[in-house]
């Protein structure tokens, strides 16, 4: 029995043993750099950490503003934990999201189990293997933000509910408790776990409405309710709905004025159908998933895609498998959400959005599942080979792309840079610097989180009505001074006549700015492939006002 | 055969309107393969004039594109590679060598360009947007609302597998290895998507339905006039 219970464990022992590796090895340094989406949740954890309130003051919020993005609060709540035992490090922001990642690898694997249609034991460990090093997750779990918290409570949901089809009506109740959990963790699964909910409920209405299920589908409902509250209350504010620039508006508008002849209403209709489908199909299309997947160069891996090139085989054959059993429940739910998943990310204007559409990894890898199972059957011991040595293949690839080429190719991208600017304004504490804010996204977080700001005096640099009005939405200039360094435009007619270092990227100093206004060259921060992050400018405000034929008022004060 | 599914099939879309004003012979090859395909489906037999015309299909469009050289790289192509060798630290220099600049893997990378360049859903139905090429101007080819059909009816053509070779496989080996930069689209394709797309309307057993796509086609292919 012992015996049994350990050669059954080998396979997810094994899995196991890679997945630390890949998900944990140089976490603090691959990616290199650190986004802001990831300072912002590691930072606020350390607020509610040492003071019970965010950045802005507010007691154990809801959502959290950040940067007015609203985040559900599940992420930056359960950071605290690393960051109490790891400190506030770089490893500590991005383990929750790599432990996540590699939990959703077994529940993955439970799911398979759980089928019932896949029996080859191996099939099913190369599945999981395969979900284990898709770049895909590894792209959204090695990171400090919530994407893979989500899509683990996300596929819990999604595995209880097909349980509840397969065996006991009861873990219905379990899987509306994790639809509701994902909900709190990010921002897309508060649309994905409703439409996948609904859809499972009119798909499997014959089983749901009979006799021995309906007692666990009104708890269900109920608890699933209850839970919802406070995201019920919340769609009462701005703060449930804060990403509305980001649907395509503008490109509707322009794509509906260009067709002739019809009335608005139908040009509307059409416009709208043709952006949601080129948006929804690019999701399914073999270029995306196996090629060249999101062209935001932080949302994506050099040289590869989601999904490794050699998996269109399985794809290809799993879609097929599924179609020959769509009479079947798990095909009939493989495709609801394989439909479903791409739905909320296909409203908006980003092309691939890798992490938005995160929850489609399941029902693909499911089909590909399907399809190693195919191949399998037909050939089996040379297909096993051919798989095995696939998998070795893509080990290499994978190790190429996201642990060499991605820490120096995309640095800039991650916001490499501000840990180093953090120790040159640590180590001249008597300088003031002037962070340029015009064009580059904020950085008070980023050096906040670096220098371990003490999060009551930031929260003291907000605006004290904020917490009054925080799910409000409303705006406000984020011009914070932390330290000696203050973020900002340059305003260049003040600042040269003071004594500080300007800090900005290479399109901040032209060459005739650096020469008319006496600036110095204090210093640059280049990434490792040279290109420069930063450069800081020291003023001369001295020679500044003594080159000057008219003397500037400025001048006078700068003597003082 | 129905013949209002053929029409919207075969000629209700842009791509077979584009041929023709730029070479209307090639758009009455084109025309004919895609009906024999349709013809021959049910049939495991070869038709011999399919052949003859799907030959002819390929070395035009053979004849038109312009080929990207499996080793040789671009500008542009050679400072990627340069900067992606200075990626690797010296212990992986011989990795980075292997992985970079072996002729093996230079071919194999450009293989994979080529072959998912053309296997890309967007291009087909939505005149490759949202991710248009820059230096490419892209054009309408079938119209978004037959995708659907189009996916409907792509089993059918399991059926009978000698023509899926000579219609899909064939010219899918060959346009990975020498590309598919062509101005009037990979023309190969065109038979196998258009049969599919009939294949995929021949389910509609519904009167009224068939009315409403009608009318809802008509409207998608004005739409899609104006934006060309």
């Amino acid at each position: 029995m012992l015996k049994k219970i350990i050669i059954n464990s080998i396979p997810i022992l094994l899995i196991l043993i890679v997945g630390i590796f890949l998900y944990f090895y140089k976490l603090e340094k691959i990616p290199n750099g650190f986004y802001i989406d990831e300072a912002l949740p590691s930072y606020n954890a350390y607020s509610l950490l040492l003071t019970g309130k965010d950045e802005f003051g507010k007691t154990w919020p809801l959502v959290l503003r950040f940067y007015g993005s609203y985040n559900p609060f599940l992420y930056t709540y359960l950071t605290i934990f690393p960051i109490k035992f790891l400190g506030l490090t770089i490893f500590a922001a991005r383990s929750v999201s790599a432990l996540s990642g590699l939990l959703a690898v077994l529940v993955f694997y439970g799911i398979l189990r759980s089928i019932g249609l896949i029996k080859s034991r191996i099939v099913i460990f190369i599945s999981t293997f395969l979900m284990l090093i898709s770049p895909w997750l590894i792209l959204h779990s090695r990171v400090g933000y919530e994407v893979s918290l989500a899509f683990l409570f996300l596929l819990l949901g999604v595995w209880f509910l097909w349980l509840s089809i397969k065996n006991q009506p009861i873990f219905f109740i379990l899987g509306i408790l994790f639809f509701d959990i994902s909900t709190y963790a990010a921002y897309a699964e508060r649309f994905i776990a409703p439409l996948i909910l609904i859809s499972f409920l009119i798909v499997f209405r014959k089983k749901i409405l009979s006799k021995n299920f309906r007692k666990y589908l009104i708890w269900g409902i109920l608890i699933g309710f209850f839970f919802e509250m406070p995201n019920v209350w919340l769609i009462t504010t701005p703060a449930f709905f804060p990403k509305g620039d980001l649907f395509s508006s503008d490109i509707l508008i322009a794509q509906t004025e260009k067709i002739l002849l019809l009335p608005k209403i139908i040009k509307i209709i059409l416009a709208f159908l043709r952006e949601f489908f080129s948006q929804y199909f690019l999701y399914f299309s073999p270029n995306s998933l196996f090629y060249k997947a999101d062209h935001d160069l932080q949302r994506s891996i050099p040289e590869i895609s989601v999904l490794y090139s050699w998996m269109i085989v399985p794809y290809l054959f799993g879609l097929y498998d599924l179609w020959k059993k769509r009479k079947k429940n798990i095909s009939k739910y493989i495709f609801l959400l394989l439909l479903i998943s791409p739905i909320p990310a296909s409203l908006t204007k980003d092309p691939f959005s890798s992490h938005r559409a995160l929850p489609l990894l399941l029902p693909i890898m499911l089909v590909v599942a399907f399809g190693v199972d195919f191949i399998v059957k037909k050939r089996k011991n040379l297909s096993i080979v051919v798989l095995f040595l696939l998998c070795f293949i893509s080990l290499v690839f994978l190790y190429r792309s996201y642990f060499v080429l991605l820490p120096s190719l995309r640095a800039k991208d991650w916001q490499f840079g501000f840990e180093q600017l953090a120790t040159i304004v640590n180590s001249n504490q008597n300088e003031k610097f002037v962070f340029d804010q015009s064009r580059n996204k904020p950085g008070y977080i980023n050096i906040a989180f670096f220098l371990k700001y003490s999060p009551q005096k930031l929260q003291n640099l907000s605006p004290s009505t904020l917490t009054d009005h925080y799910f409000t939405g409303e705006k406000f200039d984020i011009q914070y001074t932390i330290k000696n360094i203050e973020f900002r435009p340059i305003v260049w007619e003040k600042d040269i006549y003071k004594n500080q270092i300007l800090v900005g990227d290479e399109l901040t100093f032209s060459e005739s700015q650096v020469k008319e206004h006496f600036l110095t060259k204090s210093f640059e921060i280049r990434d490792p492939i040279n290109q420069i992050i930063f450069l800081g400018y020291k003023t001369n405000p001295t020679k500044k006002c003594y080159s000057e034929k008219t003397k500037n008022i400025l001048c006078s004060e700068s003597s003082k | 055969m129905n013949i209002i599914w053929l029409v919207l099939g075969v000629i209700g879309n842009l791509w077979i309107w584009f041929v023709f004003k730029n070479n209307f012979l090639l758009g009455i090859v084109l025309l004919i393969s895609s009906l024999l395909v349709i013809k021959n489906q049910k049939s495991n037999k070869f038709s011999l004039f399919l052949i003859i015309l799907f030959l002819i299909i390929v070395f035009w469009q053979i004849n038109l594109t312009k080929t990207k050289p499996l080793l040789k790289l671009t500008e542009i192509e050679r400072a990627n590679q340069i900067t992606r060798l200075n990626s690797y630290p010296p212990y992986l220099a011989r990795f980075g060598h292997i992985l970079e600049e072996r002729k093996e893997f230079l071919i194999l990378y450009r293989l994979n360009e080529n072959f998912f360049e053309i296997m890309n859903l967007n291009l087909y139905f939505f005149a490759n947007h949202p991710i248009e090429r820059g230096a490419i101007k892209e054009f309408e080819k079938f119209a978004y609302i037959s995708l659907p059909f189009f996916l409907l009816g792509l089993p059918k053509h399991l059926r009978n597998k000698k023509t899926l070779i000579l219609i899909l496989i064939i010219p899918l080996i060959i346009f990975t290895m020498i590309g598919s930069n062509i101005s009037i689209g990979p023309i190969s394709f065109f038979p196998f998507i258009a049969s599919s797309i009939y294949f995929g309307l021949e389910q509609i057993k519904n009167k009224k339905l068939s009315y409403l796509l009608i009318i809802v086609w008509f409207l998608v292919l004005l739409q899609l006039f104006s934006y060309a």
